[in-house]
């Protein structure tokens, strides 16, 4: 009988009860808010949250009583600092349904902590929010990556800028932030990106990075006029770590390249012979 | 100085010295006959040199052949200049080049003394003259050919006439060696194409029996062939201008290229071999054109376009427009157009032979397989079937009493759906007298096989219509099922108050815009005018109006409305490539997945060559590439996380 053997056993028991949907709403809860699955369960199953995640969210983040710390963090951060934070950037109540920061909020946010739009910086702060929209901070997003950040107000994110610039030239960091900017600039609905949202993350992820980014955002826009798949997305990040120059050099016409990147290659190689 | 010498050796052995000899011999073996001993005299005495020094003999080390100045070299170098003289064309006397030679044979000086200046001499003289001749442009290589062959015969006879036989092979090998093997390069390259160009069988086969005889001779002739047979395939498949005369010129060019193997190469298996593979790579240049143009090439003589032909000579006909369509790699192309052929000839009654049809059958599925006949033996058997049904609706009185009523004669074709090429269903709203005759059938069809759904293919219905004009008379039109709707309605419409707008035919007709645009055209816009078209012009426009054309005025009883525009058929052929292409993708992409759950990870180089191994038509890396990124896009497949060159399969 699993159910007798540990305290492990009754989590996942108490997960077997729920259906699809609110196990799905779980897993967000708990990586949104970074806690587990048991504080998961008690926040949405309450009667005022009543399974709604965003609901859920705001109320943990938000309860009045605690001061959010992570493991080994310099300092706690206070909840009621971070309320004060997010007003100031919040959207107007009339214009949307949710309490969110959209995206004139979020271009007021990166003009205070002194940042260009299109600073690649910005995309490991919507990570690190677990943003799920383009343009779009949920509150609890908001919330969440502040907590993870340890910041509470905006002198304090703009002097965490340096960290999160040194995280992005960590590789494993870079490609998580890469490939999360995929879902986080495509539209829910679809499965692609496209082509001119695709271009414009390409440039700022990969414009300082790549000497062949212009030639590839070039091909694209002349080329290729269909929105970009996740895979060649993906694999785009590969191509531009082994191949760095207009030779070619390093570039298996054998492999496994998706095929756009092979015209690619065909492409560069024609137009400069 | 030969005369001197000529006259005084007898070699024969009269009878007398025969008798010398053979007492001498039997007794001690250490002492020569005096046959011999006479004859080393005589040598000794020969190579003295007049200067007074040895000669040949070997102990003074002086050169041993012609250099030297006794009477032997002097012999030899006189028997030398005879050679030559007669080489460029003199007469010489022969027999006595005969006694000399012998002499020296029986000296024992023939080899070193006579034969190995003499086969020097000979190499000098023909490398000289291959010199000459081959390697100068404008020098003809046929003639040159000749010559050599020429040559090689004059030294044959030389050898039988005046030298002895064991020089043959040695002499021959020279003149090979200096006027051919030297020249090759040349004869192959300047002479083969013209050849081949004009069909001179008897130079390629005088090319042939030259380069026979020497080493790699016929490997390049063959390798020359095979580029020769490849070039011109290229040429005449690449020339899109001329699509319609491919298949007559492939032929031609397939019938050139065997006569050459067969008469100039002697039939050599390796020739027939070169020949095969140069077909098999430039018919294979130009994707799916060929195979569309060999089915149609086939369905006009399956039509009856080589009229003049006998029944045998139209079995040749098909067997040689299929040895051609056994080199195409992409044969479901070629099966997709002559289903769609097969059809049409079926439903329109076009065969010319049944038994053509049937031979073409058995051919087909030689080369394809039975998976592909049976469907269109299928398609055989329904317009068989369609015969008894409509026997047994004839028969069906009730029903066919309403039909006579309406005094239509109705025909019906029942098609089983997967036999058939799909056609797209175009929906038209019939007259009220034809649905009524459709309906009869269908309840009689149905009535007997209950369990079936009957699809009216309204796109491939024909009509004869009798109509009768005012200038001609009454006249019988053989029109589409379409074509003959639209005409219907202009029935109590005559004067020219009763014309009728697009728009109108539009709604009365219920026929899709582009197609009742194509069919109002074929009436009023093409060589037979059954209606007239107010504004005049080549294209229906909205807003047009169309009227019957009073001035109607053919000669024949029974006057083809042609449906079928160039267009039209242009389109056709798009869509069914397009079909083709299609279905390509499901197999690439089902033997992807097959593959793909058999082994669940699979490195990207070990899938692509097992697709290769297990699709039959042509695919690119590229292409497989493409569906394999589609499916990964399905999430049917991912790559690994930590080998980007390898494949998960996702359940």
């Amino acid at each position: 009988d699993v159910r007798a053997l540990g305290l492990h056993g009754v989590g996942s028991s108490r997960m077997n009860r729920l259906n699809k949907a609110q196990k799905d709403k779980v897993k967000r809860f708990a990586a949104v808010s970074d806690s587990d699955e048991k504080t998961a369960i008690a926040v949405l199953k309450s009667k005022d949250v009543g399974w709604d995640l965003e609901l859920g969210l705001e109320k943990f983040f938000t309860s009045a009583a605690s001061t959010f710390s992570f493991g080994g963090a310099t300092g706690a951060v206070n909840a009621k600092t971070l309320e004060l934070t997010y007003k100031a950037y919040r959207a107007a109540d009339n214009t949307h349904d949710e309490d969110i920061i959209d995206a004139s909020g979020i271009e007021k946010l990166c003009a205070d902590i002194g940042i260009d739009p299109v600073d690649p910086v910005i995309l490991v702060v919507s990570m690190k929010m677990n943003a799920k929209a383009m343009g779009v901070f949920t509150k609890a997003e908001f919330f969440a990556g502040m907590k993870r950040m340890e910041c509470d107000t905006i002198p304090q994110l703009k002097l965490k800028l340096p960290f999160l610039r040194k995280d992005l030239a960590n590789p494993e960091v870079f490609k998580q932030v890469f490939e999360y900017s995929f879902d986080f600039a495509k539209d829910e609905t679809h499965k692609s990106l496209p082509l001119e949202t695709a271009c414009g993350m390409f440039h700022v992820l990969l414009a300082d990075r790549w000497p062949l980014c212009a030639d590839w955002l070039e091909f694209l826009q002349k080329e290729h006029n269909k929105p970009v798949t996740r895979d060649t997305w993906t694999q785009t990040l590969e191509f531009s770590k082994q191949i760095k120059s207009g030779d070619m050099k390093g570039y298996d016409p054998a492999g496994a390249w998706p095929y756009l990147l092979d015209e690619f290659v065909e492409h560069v190689l024609e137009k400069n012979n | 100085n030969t005369s001197t010498v000529g006259t005084s050796s007898r070699p024969e052995g009269a009878s007398g010295a025969g008798a010398d000899r053979s007492t001498s011999s039997s007794s001690v073996e250490s002492v020569r006959s005096l046959w011999d001993m006479g004859l080393a005299l005589f040598r000794a005495s020969l190579a003295e040199d007049t200067a007074g020094s040895r000669g040949t003999d070997g102990n003074d080390g002086a050169a041993p052949h012609s250099a030297t100045n006794d009477v032997l070299g002097k012999a030899t170098r006189g028997l030398l200049a005879l050679v030559e003289r007669e080489r460029g064309g003199e007469a010489v006397d022969r027999a006595k080049v005969k006694r000399l030679t012998r002499a020296f044979r029986s000296l024992g000086v023939y080899s070193d003394r006579f034969e190995a200046p003499f086969l020097d001499a000979t190499r000098a003289f023909y490398r000289a003259e291959g010199m000459t001749f081959a390697g100068r442009s404008g020098e003809s290589v046929g003639e040159y050919l000749a010559h050599c062959q020429l040559r090689l015969a004059e030294e044959q006879r030389r050898c039988d006439d005046y030298l002895e036989s064991g020089t043959r092979r040695a002499l021959v090998q020279s003149v090979e060696k200096e006027l051919v093997d030297r020249h090759v390069g040349w004869i192959v390259d300047n002479g083969f194409d013209a050849m081949m160009e004009k069909s001179d069988v008897a130079g390629l086969r005088r090319m042939h029996a030259l380069l026979r005889r020497v080493d790699g001779g016929l490997d390049k002739l063959r390798v020359a062939f095979g580029s020769a047979v490849r070039a011109r395939g290229v040429a005449v498949v690449k020339d899109e201008e001329n699509d319609r005369d491919m298949v007559t010129k492939l032929l031609e060019l397939k019938r050139r290229a065997d006569e050459v193997a067969e008469e100039s190469f002697g039939g050599d298996e390796a020739f027939n071999a070169v020949v095969k593979e140069s077909f098999e790579s430039f018919v294979n240049q130009r994707q799916n054109r060929p195979a569309e143009l060999i089915a149609k090439h086939i369905d006009g003589k399956l039509r009856g376009a080589g009229k003049g032909e006998t029944e045998d000579e139209l079995e040749h006909s098909l067997d040689r427009a299929m040895a051609l369509f056994r080199h195409i790699q992409g044969k479901d192309v070629f099966e997709a157009f002559y289903k769609k052929d097969l059809a049409k000839r079926l439903l329109l009654s076009k065969s010319a032979s049944n038994d053509a049809e049937k031979s073409m059958i058995s051919r087909l599925k030689a080369e394809c397989g039975s998976q592909f006949t049976t469907k269109l033996e299928g398609m055989f058997k329904d317009v068989d079937i369609s015969r008894d049904v409509m026997r047994s609706f004839r028969s069906d009185s009730e029903r066919f009493a309403k039909v006579e009523a309406a005094g239509v004669e109705l025909y019906v074709n029942v098609l089983t759906a997967g036999y058939w090429p799909t056609y797209p269903t175009v929906e038209v709203s019939l007259p009220p007298e034809m649905d009524a005759l459709q309906g009869l059938f269908r309840d009689h069809y149905l009535g007997k096989h209950g369990g079936r759904r009957l699809v009216w293919q309204n796109s491939l219905g024909h009509c004869v219509l009798r109509a009768e004009f005012p200038k001609c008379g009454v006249k019988e039109l053989a029109v589409s099922l379409f074509q003959a709707v639209v005409c219907l309605l202009f029935n109590g419409n005559s004067g020219s108050d009763g014309s009728l707008t697009f728009e109108e035919i539009r709604a009365a007709t219920g026929i899709e815009d582009k197609e009742l645009r194509r069919t109002l055209q074929s009436l009023a816009c093409g060589k037979v005018r059954v209606l007239v078209k107010e504004p005049k012009g080549r294209d229906v426009e909205d807003g047009d109006s169309f009227s019957v054309n009073e001035q109607f005025n053919e000669r024949l009883y029974r006057v083809k409305v042609n449906s079928i525009q160039l267009k039209e058929t242009k389109e056709e052929n798009a869509a069914t490539n397009e079909r083709v292409f299609q279905d390509r993708q499901y197999q690439i992409d089902a033997a992807i997945v097959r593959i793909m759950k058999t082994r669940k990870t699979l490195s990207h180089q070990l899938l692509i060559a097992e697709l290769l191994a297990q699709v039959k038509f042509p695919a690119r890396p590229t292409d497989l590439k493409k569906r394999i990124e589609s499916l990964i896009d399905r999430e049917y497949l991912e790559r690994d996380r930590a080998n980007a060159q390898v494949y998960n399969y996702l359940a």
